[in-house]
């Protein structure tokens, strides 16, 4: 059940897309996000997918492994499509049930917004997958430190962010085995009422909190008998290099967002 | 109850990158009444033979046999808790699963899931933490609130009051000081003796393997190499060196004295069988 989550997820590879340097993969992923709302017809939206598909063919991940991780998300978007498809006015009436109509308009609106969605999820996820966590939080903290100027704690964050996604496998795997120690004393979760469900879950996350706590501490200790003391001082081990690749995607980044632009209607 | 592993396959995050094939194709029988080791190097498939046992995991491929009920890979959930009110599971670390308010309360939460009435829940709960020599007087303390040791013992009470029919131990002994270690593999023991339950113990130390457990099964990469009588298989210093595993401390003993020219009629299982042995032998040498 939980090996299913892709999110935040990395697999290893050495594709181009892989090597690129995570600060490009960032602010590319930023500008597609923008470029993502210029498209206003068919052609556009046909422009990101293949673009998202190419993406994908060069980041050498399977499509099938991509889309699974959209089932994450799939109620959201069916959720967003069935709003437009009923709230959206416009067009010609194609249903009339009576209290409901659906009209062209809404059906056009309905299938633009989930691509759209559809495009925000994919392009992070294959952010992700293709970026391990610890380059990510070091390109972010990279690209904030102009805010340091005014005060942000911008090495606290990026510390907080990469604890926080070192410690997210450990802690699914601390569910899961205590999901199959509470499963192995009867408790049952997966079937019964809604509230017979609710409570099932106390057995989960009180040894759950319980551990998290303990580690928590732990690792402060761990990190104070090593002398740790904030930023100041501090060197870096992975060091990010910026090349004429990283460059380059940008550029092609901005070149696909005016050819967007341009052929808007 | 016998359980019977028919072609047993089991495979990890199917169609995935990370697919893995955990166990591979394995048919075996765990008979009523014994006491099984599984040993194995880590990787091996150990932990997933364990978790097919008592529905965890259901299968790939093949079929598990618990008695009457049959798990195949899509299998009711009603038949997934039959088995798992049969076969009890303690796993490594089971301190780590406490939750309740009181002691007593946690250890009646399994009877109480697999349908006892509260009464009955109630009496299993402090009849098992009477034998685990739990004081009465901490039945109505919280469970955090107790030592390290004394939180394993009323989890493993909280196995034990389901009365299963067979006992899965995953590590029942990690991170506990030897004399704990020793306490906790007797009481395993006088319950396998007593009640006649199957127990079926996982772990690396081999001593206790050698000690305590009738019969052996060896895997090595998701493939069941061997499996036969403890006494033949653990005192075959060959076969556990090809699988990379360590032989029991008093085996490699026997073997290396018995090069020096010192012979004993039997294999001793553990210390004190050494002792009294090696006694004889020296009075016998003696004259």
């Amino acid at each position: 059940m939980l090996s299913k989550m892709l999110l935040g997820r990395y697999i290893p590879g050495s594709s181009i897309i892989h090597r690129l340097d995570p600060r490009a993969k960032i602010i590319a992923v930023v500008l597609f996000m923008v470029i993502v709302f210029f498209a206003n017809h068919w052609t556009g939206y046909g422009l990101l997918i293949l673009f998202i598909l190419t993406l994908t063919k060069m980041a050498d991940l399977s499509p099938r492994f991509l889309f699974n991780g959209l089932k994450l998300i799939l109620i959201l978007l069916l959720f967003t499509f069935f709003m437009h498809l009923f709230l959206t006015k416009g067009g010609t009436v194609l249903i009339d049930g009576g209290f409901f109509t659906i009209e062209s308009e809404g059906v056009i609106t309905g299938i633009y917004i989930t691509i759209r969605l559809a495009m925000l999820v994919l392009i992070t996820t294959i952010m992700t997958l293709t970026t391990s966590p610890l380059q990510l939080t070091d390109a972010i903290e990279r690209i904030c430190r102009p805010l340091k100027a005014i005060r942000v704690p911008v090495h606290e964050i990026a510390l907080m962010m990469s604890i926080s996604l070192r410690f997210i496998p450990t802690l699914m795997d601390e569910t899961e085995k205590i999901i199959k120690a509470q499963s192995a004393r009867g408790s049952t979760f997966m079937a019964g009422s809604l509230t017979s469900r609710l409570q099932a879950l106390t057995p989960i996350f009180i040894p759950l909190f319980i551990s998290s706590f303990k580690r928590a501490e732990e690792l402060a200790i761990a990190m104070e008998v090593r002398g740790y003391q904030g930023e100041e001082g501090r060197t870096h081990y992975r060091v990010l290099n910026w090349e004429f690749k990283d460059t380059m995607v940008l550029i092609l980044m901005i070149i696909f967002g005016i050819i967007l632009w341009v052929i808007r209607q | 109850m016998n359980i019977t592993f028919k072609n047993l396959t089991s495979i990890y995050h199917e169609n995935t990158p990370f697919e893995h094939l955990a166990l591979n194709n394995i048919t075996t029988t765990f008979e009523e009444g014994l006491y099984y080791g599984i040993v194995g190097h880590t990787g091996s498939g150990k932990s997933t033979m364990i978790q097919t046992l008592n529905g965890l995991l259901l299968p790939s491929l093949g079929e598990v046999h618990a008695g009457n009920i049959v798990l195949r890979r899509k299998s009711r959930q009603r038949n997934i808790h039959q088995v798992k009110k049969h076969v009890g599971m303690v796993f490594q670390f089971p301190e780590h699963q406490l939750f309740e308010e009181t002691v007593l309360k946690d250890v009646m939460f399994g009877p109480k899931n697999m349908g006892m009435d509260q009464r009955t829940a109630e009496e299993k709960a402090r009849h098992y933490l009477h034998l685990l020599n739990i004081d009465a007087s901490l039945f109505d303390t919280s469970p955090f609130d107790l030592s390290g040791g004394q939180m394993r013992k009323v989890a493993i009470a909280g196995i034990l009051a389901m009365e299963p029919e067979v006992l899965i131990l995953d590590e029942p002994t990690a991170g506990l000081d030897p004399e704990s270690h020793i306490e906790t593999m007797e009481l395993f023991q006088n319950i396998h003796q007593d009640m006649g339950i199957t127990v079926i113990l996982v772990t690396h130390d081999m001593n206790d393997v050698f000690q305590y457990t009738d019969q052996v099964k060896i895997l090595s990469e998701g493939h069941l190499v061997k499996e036969g009588r403890t006494d033949d298989l653990l005192t075959d210093e060959v076969l556990l060196e090809r699988y990379s595993l360590e032989p029991p401390d008093i085996v490699r003993l026997v073997h290396d004295l018995e090069r020096k020219g010192i012979t004993f009629e039997q294999m001793p299982k553990n210390v004190e069988a050494f002792a009294r042995l090696y006694e004889e032998w020296r009075t016998n040498h003696a004259q």
